[in-house]
């Protein structure tokens, strides 16, 4: 791997982070959530998400300088910065501020889309050194997809979510059982407190030869089961954790079958002529410790290896845009100065994504 | 001195370099401000690529967007080349060539601001030729352009020439050590379009089933938080003596947004904590607390009146009861053990009518 010092950018959506890394060493790591601030919105609200990018980036970029011990941008071989996909405002900030810093400088200019960085991030898993190729679970707050990742980084989309994301769907749930965002680590926190079987919500049955998954009839499976209870009570049954645990058991369950899918058809074993022997399970829901646990489970059923990427850059950050610049080209001159950022990823459009 | 100074405010992209002499060189682009970087590289390079000593750039107001990849850039570069920023306001730029060609005349500085309204700022040039803002920068409808007494300027963009004399006059005006880029911020005058989430309050009960909701929100408004174990306490008070309300909202699953709890000590009502999720201060959530808590205590005999406790740099909390009252009886030194503040002993009494705020 590349062992470039690269100052990274990340704006995409609510978090202002920037990272200093050395190929997949990170050397500092600054992440702003503005979570709170949107709280009260009810979501994130991108005007105001991109004037807080505004007031924090700078801040952010200083002390993710000041932390690696980096005396000056000088110092840097290169800047990466995600591109897109996400809020285009927000992402605006992050793109302006490293193509500054890249003109005023002289250094390249790297432009890394987010999901590669999320797919990217497992790379960061201590004591594995994964490389390319593996499969890979993407799940996140607004996408859920099944990947394959070749030698070269090139990703392929196999499948991926009808309806809401995992994250959406965690954070959608969580509203229902009126819990503030981000709603994905707070109803797992409720769930603890569940008694397992006590309900249980059917995964979605999607027809068995597509890797697609879906997430909305979870969804309507809570708020039917609320709606029944009837006003919160004391000592109301099913409880709020037993909900919780139902809830999070089904989604884990659909991610977890839409995995034993994809390694039947990929993965090691499976006679396919490109079949590979890692899965990669990366994105903010891949914080959560049950689906950890049952995708590593899974995996070890079939012969897999699996590699989650460490909590802390499961969701959004800069240390991964970082490890994820290497494995794509410089830009100088004129395409660099001129760099606009992009709401959709390629791979969702293409289903194909070459870091290019 | 070579000054760069740089404008996306409006749909025009504008540079201006002042070199050296001090003389002014300019340029302008009608395309989008994600290619400034593209002008500014080759306004440098007919200059020969001086080194840059100082950056200004337009703050707006103007389109959000524009001006934020403006400000970006700017604080980028000075950022990178360690070299000072400072902010020139985009109206004054565009009105401050008629308002010196027409020295003591109002000239209104005008900016599409979209959704038919126009940004708008009033300036004067005295007979020194320095020109001043005459009021801040507002948004008004288009069709109240006319009634604006003085020169409107409402050109889309502005002369190079004149970004570059307006940065000059900010420059010559700059105290010592200004120019900090991170105290260089767009002026949107507009706030984002973004209304907070519809509240369906509830006042209920608050019961033990609502404790880990309850210690969520505690965690989330004060940094030293009451424990579990005196909030159990407090909820497990006989009914006659205690009064514990829960603030819901409807909306999002009745999410608990705050509590409010009383307990009577001897002949008084002691108002023991209100707490409301700071996403959702400032919505009168606190307020109707109070007034339940203090209804409710009345309902089981209101006894002499009601007391609290609150910190002196509690102003919003101390605004609220004296709304609701509550006069300052007295202090108690070093009352709050984890930070040794003292605190303001509040008291309403029973026969004290309430003066509406
Ligand atoms: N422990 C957890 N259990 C379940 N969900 C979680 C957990 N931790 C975080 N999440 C969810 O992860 C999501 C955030 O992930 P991430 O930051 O990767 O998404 P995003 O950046 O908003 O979306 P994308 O990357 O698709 O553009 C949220 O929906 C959040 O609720
Ligand atoms: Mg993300």
């Amino acid at each position: 791997m590349s062992d470039r010092l690269v100052l990274a950018i990340e704006s995409s959506c609510d978090e202002t982070a920037a990272a200093v890394v050395r190929g997949r060493s990170v050397l500092s790591d600054v992440i702003a959530s503005q979570a709170e601030l949107h709280d009260r919105f009810g979501g994130v609200v991108p005007e105001i998400a991109s004037r807080r990018h505004l007031e924090l980036l700078d801040v952010v970029v200083r002390q993710a300088l000041d932390d690696a011990g980096v005396g000056g941008l000088r110092d840097l071989d290169a800047i990466a910065v995600t591109q897109g996909p996400g809020l285009v405002g927000a992402l605006l900030v992050g793109v302006a501020g490293a193509k500054a810093r890249a003109w005023a400088t002289g250094l390249p200019l790297i432009a890394v889309d987010h999901l590669f960085g999320h797919v990217a991030s497992a790379m960061l898993a201590p004591d594995v050194e994964l490389e390319p190729p593996y499969l890979c679970l993407l799940a996140s707050g607004g996408h859920t997809m099944l990947l394959d990742v070749d030698e070269r980084m090139r990703i392929t989309l196999l499948g991926s979510t009808r309806d809401d994301a995992a994250g959406e769907a965690f954070d959608k749930g969580a509203r229902l059982l009126g819990l503030p965002m981000p709603g994905g680590p707070e109803l797992a926190a409720l769930a603890t407190g569940g008694t397992p079987g006590a309900v249980t919500f059917t995964p979605a049955m999607i027809h068995h030869d597509t890797l697609d998954t879906s997430f909305s009839g979870i969804k309507t499976a809570l708020a039917v089961a609320l709606r029944e209870r009837g006003r919160r009570k004391a000592g109301a049954e099913p409880s709020d954790a037993d909900l919780a645990a139902a809830f999070e058991t089904a989604i884990v369950a659909t991610l977890a079958g839409a995995v034993r899918k994809l390694v039947a058809q990929r993965g090691a074993g499976s006679g396919h002529p490109q079949a590979r022997e890692t899965l990669a399970l990366v994105g903010g829901v891949a914080a959560n410790a049950k689906l950890r646990a049952a995708v590593e489970a899974t995996c070890r059923e079939s012969g897999m290896r699996s590699v989650a990427t460490p909590l802390r850059w499961c969701g959004d950050n800069a240390a991964m845009i970082g490890v994820a610049s290497a494995w794509y080209p410089d830009r100088t001159g004129s395409i660099a100065r001129s760099l606009d950022a992009y709401a959709t990823s390629p791979l969702f459009r293409d289903r194909e994504l070459v870091p290019n | 001195m070579p000054l760069l100074c740089i404008d996306t405010s409006t749909s025009l992209v504008v540079a201006a370099l002042v070199d050296a002499s001090g003389a002014v060189t300019g340029s302008t682009s009608s395309g989008r401000a994600q290619a400034l970087l593209e002008l500014v590289d080759e306004l440098l390079d007919a200059a020969g690529r001086p080194e840059l000593t100082a950056l200004g750039v337009g703050v707006g107001p103007g389109g959000f967007t524009g001006v934020r990849i403006g400000v970006t850039t700017a604080r980028g570069i000075a950022e990178a080349l360690d070299i000072p920023l400072h902010a020139i306001n985009s109206l004054q730029a565009i009105a401050a060539d008629v308002a010196t060609e027409h020295p003591d005349e109002v000239v209104w500085g005008a900016i599409d601001a979209r959704r038919g309204e126009y940004f708008v700022q009033p300036f004067r040039a005295g007979a020194d030729g320095i020109v001043v803002a005459l009021g801040p920068a507002r948004a008004i409808a288009v069709a109240d352009l006319d009634d604006l007494s003085g020169i409107v300027v409402a050109t889309d963009g502005m002369d190079p020439r004149a970004l570059a004399r307006t940065a000059l006059a900010v420059v010559a005006a700059a105290e010592d050590g200004a120019g900090d880029p991170l105290h260089v911020v767009p002026d949107y005058v507009r706030a984002p379009d973004a209304e907070p989430a519809r509240l369906q309050l509830r006042i209920d009960p608050l019961v033990l089933d609502d404790l880990d909701a309850l210690m969520r929100l505690e965690e989330r408004c004060f940094p030293a938080p009451w424990s579990r174990g005196m909030y159990e306490e407090e909820l497990v008070r006989p009914a006659n003596n205690a009064v514990h309300l829960a603030a819901r909202d409807d909306a999002v699953g009745g999410r608990l947004l705050g509590a409010g709890l009383a307990s009577r000590i001897g002949d008084s009502w002691h108002i023991m904590n209100i707490l409301v999720d700071p996403s959702a201060q400032r919505r009168g959530i606190g307020a109707r607390l109070l007034e339940q808590l203090i209804e409710c205590s009345s309902q089981l005999g209101g006894g002499d009146g009601w007391t609290l406790e609150v910190r002196p740099s509690n102003t919003a909390a101390i605004a609220l009861y004296e709304a609701h009252g509550f006069l300052t009886a007295g202090m108690r030194p070093g009352y709050y053990a984890e930070t040794g503040e003292d605190a303001f002993v509040m008291w309403r009494s029973a026969d004290n009518p309430v003066v509406p705020a």
